[in-house]
């Protein structure tokens, strides 16, 4: 599913002593079963792109079209229950709003609010169970029980139940610890490899981010900075860094190789070959290559 | 001297035990990070330390007990950063979430406006003075928070994952502020997180696992224990990670948390 934002600017307040531009005139196009990054510093514009892209609020002008979904004026007739279904939306901290007593009502929760006929919950509970990698124990339990990890896949398993062609996640990996974010990670992977999923990350983790993702969009006071291929933005560190846009640590090391050697160690994926790529180096200005 | 010291506690949630005896001791005017994975019992630390558990005679504060008699002084003088500050909010604005503690504590207006121009230029926050807290960003908003904490000049500033939505570049701009309180106005700091990056200011890292404590230590000396922190979840700081793996290669001889140095030793 496609996202396009076509020359959209967005103030809060608008009209008021204390209007506040958070998007100015910005084009983006995100391309469909591709994981997307939205990276930027404090009050760049991430959360707001992330609303205009779920209907949450409105463009001040310009489009917003999300698939076949045009969201810009949001008329009456707008189907928000199919919309809803398509787009799944993973807010910080997901799992501070449950509020059922199994992790099975949890999740059936939203297609109850749905009115999705109740034969298909139990199997489309175990389904979005099965697709963040828990098993069929997990029903009965209690989701206050479960440890941080856990609770954020049950989270995301409550919006995997509508199936959506769309999933939207704002600082998934926030509060987690580093074996629940790897797990997330191979999770997300898996729902756009093998689920067919279009995934936007909203994040300031940005090592996370660049392990994962196809594309990034970097935003600066609501303005897009640069966008496209993970490699080509971070290619340009100079021009992210002057912006206050995080970089990844390995391309940050990168950079400070050149600046002191010279020589450049090309796209390098993580820590494994960052090293490798170092070590190779080093050899070769002992000769021994 | 010691400014907090927990003796033998013990604290179960049903039949699970949290912590058992357990003890630690903080030394006036340092800063020590606990780290520890999800569930470890963190928040749980903190919430005693708050006096939002029940009274615990094994915990003292300011050589105090903190329970229902001495609660009320000693938070007077305990700044509380919690890791999700919209549970915190209370005001329309910014500028009346800062003032709030000194004005429940009976400040005169002229100082507390003084202190709220201080705090909000320290933090960057002067231009969300008008701004409704729970239209902020979540990074804003734990700027705020901290802001609250330290409108009220704590002796002790104790920290619950209070920074995690900040970004990278913001964090260490906090982080050296809190550092400057720390040396300069010998703020004693706890900071509770999984986030090893953080811990690089403080000068002591104690690491929780199962309710013990498993690691302590002072930086870089207390990351030769890598491998454990590694196992039980925790993300080391990228440059510890880097030193490990050039280390393997003999390319350097000690774990560097300075990039440029580590790069300058790997080239030389």
């Amino acid at each position: 599913m496609e996202v396009i934002f076509r020359n959209v600017s967005f103030s809060y307040n608008l009209g008021m002593s204390n209007e506040k531009k958070a998007l100015d005139n910005i084009n983006v196009f995100l391309e469909g079963n591709l994981i997307h990054g939205i990276i930027g510093p404090i009050g760049s514009g991430k959360t707001t792109m992330l609303e205009l892209m779920n209907g949450i609020t409105k463009p001040t002008s310009g489009e917003v079209i999300v698939g076949n979904y045009e969201l810009s004026s949001l008329k009456n007739n707008f189907d928000f229950n199919s919309f809803r279904y398509d787009v799944g939306l993973v807010y910080q901290f997901p799992e501070k709003q449950f509020f059922c007593s199994t992790v099975g009502e949890e999740i059936a929760f939203s297609s109850k609010i749905f009115k999705s006929k109740n034969r298909n919950i139990k199997d489309k509970v175990r389904k979005a169970l099965k697709m963040v990698g828990l098993d069929d124990s997990y029903v009965k339990r209690s989701p206050f029980s479960l440890n941080a990890g856990e609770k954020r896949r049950v989270a995301i398993a409550s919006v995997l139940i509508s199936n959506p062609k769309l999933l939207i996640l704002d600082e998934p990996t926030i509060g987690l610890d580093n074996n629940s974010k790897k797990r997330l990670m191979r999770l997300l992977k898996n729902l756009k490899t093998r689920y067919m999923k279009t995934i936007i990350i909203v994040t300031h983790d940005v090592d996370m981010l660049y392990e994962i993702v196809d594309d990034i969009v970097a935003l600066n006071g609501g303005k897009i900075v640069k966008q496209g291929n993970k490699m080509e933005v971070f290619s340009d560190v100079n021009l992210l860094e002057k912006n206050k846009v995080p970089v990844a640590s390995v391309i940050k090391v990168c950079k400070i190789f050149k600046d002191k050697t010279g020589l450049d160690l090309g796209y390098v994926k993580n820590t494994n070959e960052l090293v490798r790529l170092i070590v190779r180096k080093c050899k070769e200005k002992e000769g021994d290559y | 001297m010691n400014i907090i010291e927990i003796n033998n506690l013990t604290f179960r949630y049903g039949n699970k035990f949290i912590y058992d005896n357990f003890s630690l001791n903080v030394e006036r005017g340092t800063w020590v990070t606990i780290a520890g994975p999800n569930g470890v019992g963190k928040t749980t630390l903190v919430k005693i330390l708050a006096g939002l558990e029940k009274n615990y005679s094994d915990v003292k504060i300011f050589g105090k007990k903190v329970n229902k008699k001495n609660i009320y002084g000693i938070r007077k003088e305990v700044g509380f950063v919690f890791d999700n500050p919209d549970n915190f909010f209370a005001c329309e604005t910014v500028e009346d979430e800062l003032a709030f503690s000194l004005e429940n504590l009976a400040v005169a207006p002229a100082t507390i406006k003084k202190k709220i121009r201080e705090i909000s230029e320290l933090l960057g926050i002067n231009n969300l003075l008008k701004v409704n807290p729970y239209e902020l960003s979540g990074g804003e908003k734990q700027k705020v928070a901290l802001g609250c904490a330290l409108m009220l000049e704590p002796r002790i500033l104790i920290l619950d994952e209070a920074l995690m939505m900040v970004d990278i570049n913001q964090r260490k701009e906090l982080l050296k502020i809190i550092k400057d309180y720390n040396t300069q106005k010998r703020v004693t700091v706890v900071s509770f997180t999984h986030d090893l990056d953080e811990a690089l200011y403080s000068d002591r890292l104690v690491i929780l696992n199962e309710g013990k404590i498993i690691i302590d230590g002072a930086f870089p000396k207390v990351f030769d224990e890598e491998r454990v922190m590694r196992k039980i979840g925790l993300e080391v700081p990228f440059a510890v990670e880097l030193s490990q793996k050039l280390r393997v290669y003999n390319l350097v001889n000690k774990i560097d948390l300075d990039i440029e140095r580590l790069v300058d030793e790997v080239w030389k």
